[in-house]
């Protein structure tokens, strides 16, 4: 295994919004999380790469283990080290360009040379067939433009997993193929990823494994046609009958 | 070193004439205001000639000290009326109190500040509201009067508290042209001791004092007005 | 020319006033710096102690704060055994004003940084940056571009506050007309303020332009 959580848990004020996860990734995984708003998806990405800290659990990547209610200031920074993250908003730094975007985590959380990362950089940008918008900054870029940079800024840094936060639902509907596509793409190449999303269309395409979240909890997860085709829980199947009808 | 019984001594003095202070603050904040309405709207309409002249306006004042403002005012205002007076205008140049000069200067400098902060309220108004407005039917005076500007109000008075407030702080210096404030009454009691350390103590107490009940008056005003705006209490 | 004389003599005091204006902003944002960081801490006294500052400060008129620089400064200082009394007037000057100053700057700042998208900083960990890294190429860059209108407008407000040492007798540019339309015994006295007033006019305007530029150079970056 390449990542493992054990009895992962998290509380906010009064509210449980994680119940004890368990997962196992292997490598080269393509992992799709899906399940209403508030069910705790998010914020279980956000704890495995300790922007939130949990209240119980451990994980265990790449044979280390670390307590994720209390992680080391450099068992954090290597965890972070060894995976990256697509935000749902983009996130890129506003006051650098698109090539600085890639190029800084490798500059600084790296420690490559100027010069190497920006060779990186452009071949990142190259991939997601923006490397003409190298020195515009984000403001002068569309959604989907954006969000494909955050895919060549997250993925520049030769990471274990790719977290996918929501990647596609800020986005208008137009852009959303392009995104996707980029996502396909290194999905491909063998990229172990986790992927929050509503695009149930992607899940079904491209997810080994679909994995059904509800109330901080896993509910159900198998192959796509099992979770799709033949949900066993009646939370899952409430719920895939509900979006079907905005399909 | 210091002589605190001094200090003592001075400071119901000093009190005693900070009315002089707030008075001259709140006439010339309520000109100035008025002023502002008048800038706003011009500049805002965008009236031919006028509008240039009220962004030139708003910029001089802003681009100089108001001290150099006010002895403009001093040494211009008996000039002109003089000049109006060979125009054949009955005007009296003989003796114009301090106070009016004092007023009127700090009046100009007030209008100039106000009407920056109410553009800048009016342009945080989500223009899709007066839109809104009109397309449910409103005229646009009743769109601007019943939608914009209530919430213009909420947005503007953090900044209106900030500029009275300054202005108050400003007024410090009219003791230059005789007017007997907190400063001048400060000033004349220490030449007669010649301790300034003292009555400079009890003037700065007596500022921050002032600053402050201001400031809360005006805190408690924009939490009222936001409840009865957006019935919503989140800056209370 | 009367008009060229007076222009002249006034000119000659401009070079104390920017002198004024210059250091005192360098101090003033240095102060104005520290003070946003300690109201930004955790610790209740550093906040305290920040807050008790800023409230002592922004209700004191400048005017006032020249005075208690001028004659307070040196008594505080003597409790400590230092003498500054024959300090330069100038010094006192530049201590007033950075005083007064560096309150409303550090109210900028603070806001400022409060105001930088959260998830910005998250971004910059996520790409494995440390907390260092994150704050001096992502958060202060951001901060300062966020500031940056509210900082244009304090500096204007202490060029105007620069013509308040006559107080203390600082030959600065204001100074240099009182003591021109003195001599005169009042004759040019309207002419040499006008005078004054297009100066310190024009010396906005430049700074009006300096920062319309610098918004030029970033105006890609929507912060």
């Amino acid at each position: 295994m390449l990542l493992e959580l054990k009895n992962l848990k998290k509380t906010f004020k009064n509210n449980h919004v994680l119940k004890g996860i368990d997962l196992a990734v292997k490598e080269g995984e393509v992992i799709a999380i899906i399940g209403p708003s508030g069910s705790g998806k998010t914020t279980m990405l956000r704890n495995i790469n300790f922007l939130e800290t949990a209240d119980a659990g451990t994980m265990t990547l790449r044979q280390k283990r670390i307590d994720m209610a209390a992680p080391t200031q450099e068992q954090v920074l290597w965890t972070r080290r060894h995976m990256a993250m697509v935000f749902q908003n983009y996130n890129l730094f506003k006051n650098k360009t698109a090539l600085e975007n890639i190029s800084e985590g490798l500059i600084f959380g790296q420690n490559k040379s100027k010069e190497e990362a920006e060779t990186l950089a452009s071949r990142a940008l190259d991939q997601v067939d923006l490397l003409d918008k190298k020195d515009f900054y984000p403001s002068q870029l569309s959604g989907g433009q954006q969000q494909r940079i955050g895919i060549a800024r997250a993925t520049v840094l030769n990471p274990d997993i790719v977290l996918f936060d929501e990647p596609t639902s800020a986005l208008d509907p137009e852009l959303v193929g392009t995104v996707l596509r980029d996502m396909k793409r290194l999905a491909e190449r063998g990229q172990t990823m986790i992927v929050v999303t509503h695009q149930m269309a992607f899940a079904r395409d491209v997810a080994d494994r679909v994995i059904f979240f509800a109330d901080g909890q896993i509910i159900e997860q198998g192959s796509a046609d099992d979770v799709f085709d033949h949900p066993q829980h009646e939370r899952t199947q409430r719920f895939l009958s509900a979006i079907a009808e905005d399909y | 070193m210091f002589d605190s019984n001094f200090a003592l001594h001075s400071f119901p003095k000093i009190l005693s004439v900070a009315p002089t202070t707030i008075v001259l603050s709140i006439i010339a904040t309520i000109l100035g205001f008025i002023l502002a309405v008048l800038i706003v709207i011009v500049r805002e309409r965008n009236v031919k000639i006028l509008a240039p002249i009220a962004a030139l306006y708003v910029s001089f004042i802003r681009g100089t000290p108001i001290i150099v403002q006010m002895y403009v005012v001093y040494y211009g205002l008996p000039q002109l009326l003089v000049a109006l007076k060979h125009a054949g205008l009955d005007t009296s140049t003989n003796g114009l109190p301090a106070m009016l000069i004092a007023i009127l200067a700090y009046s100009f400098n007030a209008s100039a500040n106000i009407s920056e902060s109410i553009r800048s309220a009016y342009h945080s108004v989500d223009h899709r509201q007066y839109e809104a407005a009109v397309t449910v039917g409103m005229t646009p005076t009743r769109a601007m009067t019943r939608i914009v500007i209530p919430q213009l109000v909420a947005n503007f008075i953090p900044n209106f508290a900030n500029l009275f407030i300054d202005l108050i702080k400003d007024t410090a210096i009219v003791y230059n042209i005789g007017i007997v404030e907190i400063m001048a009454k400060a000033n004349i009691l220490s030449s007669i001791g010649f301790k300034y350390l003292e009555t400079y103590l009890d003037a700065l107490i007596i500022y921050i004092v002032i600053c402050w009940i201001f400031a809360k008056l005006f805190q408690v005003g924009e939490a009222i007005d936001r409840y009865h705006t957006f019935h919503t209490q989140d800056s209370i | 020319m009367r008009l060229t004389k007076i222009m002249t003599t006034l000119l000659s005091g401009l070079p104390t006033t920017l002198t004024l204006l210059i250091f005192s902003f360098i101090f003033a944002s240095v102060i104005g710096v520290c003070l946003a960081w300690l109201s930004l801490r955790r610790n209740p006294v550093a906040k305290g102690l920040a807050r008790g500052y800023l409230g002592l400060v922004r209700g004191t008129p400048p005017l006032l704060m020249l005075l208690l620089a001028y004659y307070g400064l040196p008594k505080l200082f003597l409790l400590v055994g230092i003498d500054i009394n024959d300090w330069a007037k100038l010094l006192f000057g530049i201590a007033g004003l950075s005083i007064g100053w560096s309150a409303y700057l550090s109210e900028a700042f603070r806001s400022a940084y409060l105001s930088v998208d959260p998830g910005q900083y998250e971004a910059a960990l996520v790409v494995g940056m440390d907390a260092s890294h994150a704050f001096w190429r992502i958060l202060m860059p951001q901060t300062l571009l966020i500031a940056l209108p509210n900082v244009e407008n304090l500096l204007i407000g202490l060029v105007k506050a620069t013509s308040l040492v006559y107080v203390i007798g600082i030959m600065d540019m204001y100074n240099t007309a009182t003591d021109l339309s003195n001599q005169n015994q009042g004759v040019y006295q309207l002419e040499i303020f006008v005078v004054l007033a297009f100066i310190y006019w024009l010396v906005v305007l430049a700074i009006e332009w300096g920062f319309r530029q610098i918004r030029k150079d970033y105006q890609y970056v929507t912060v």
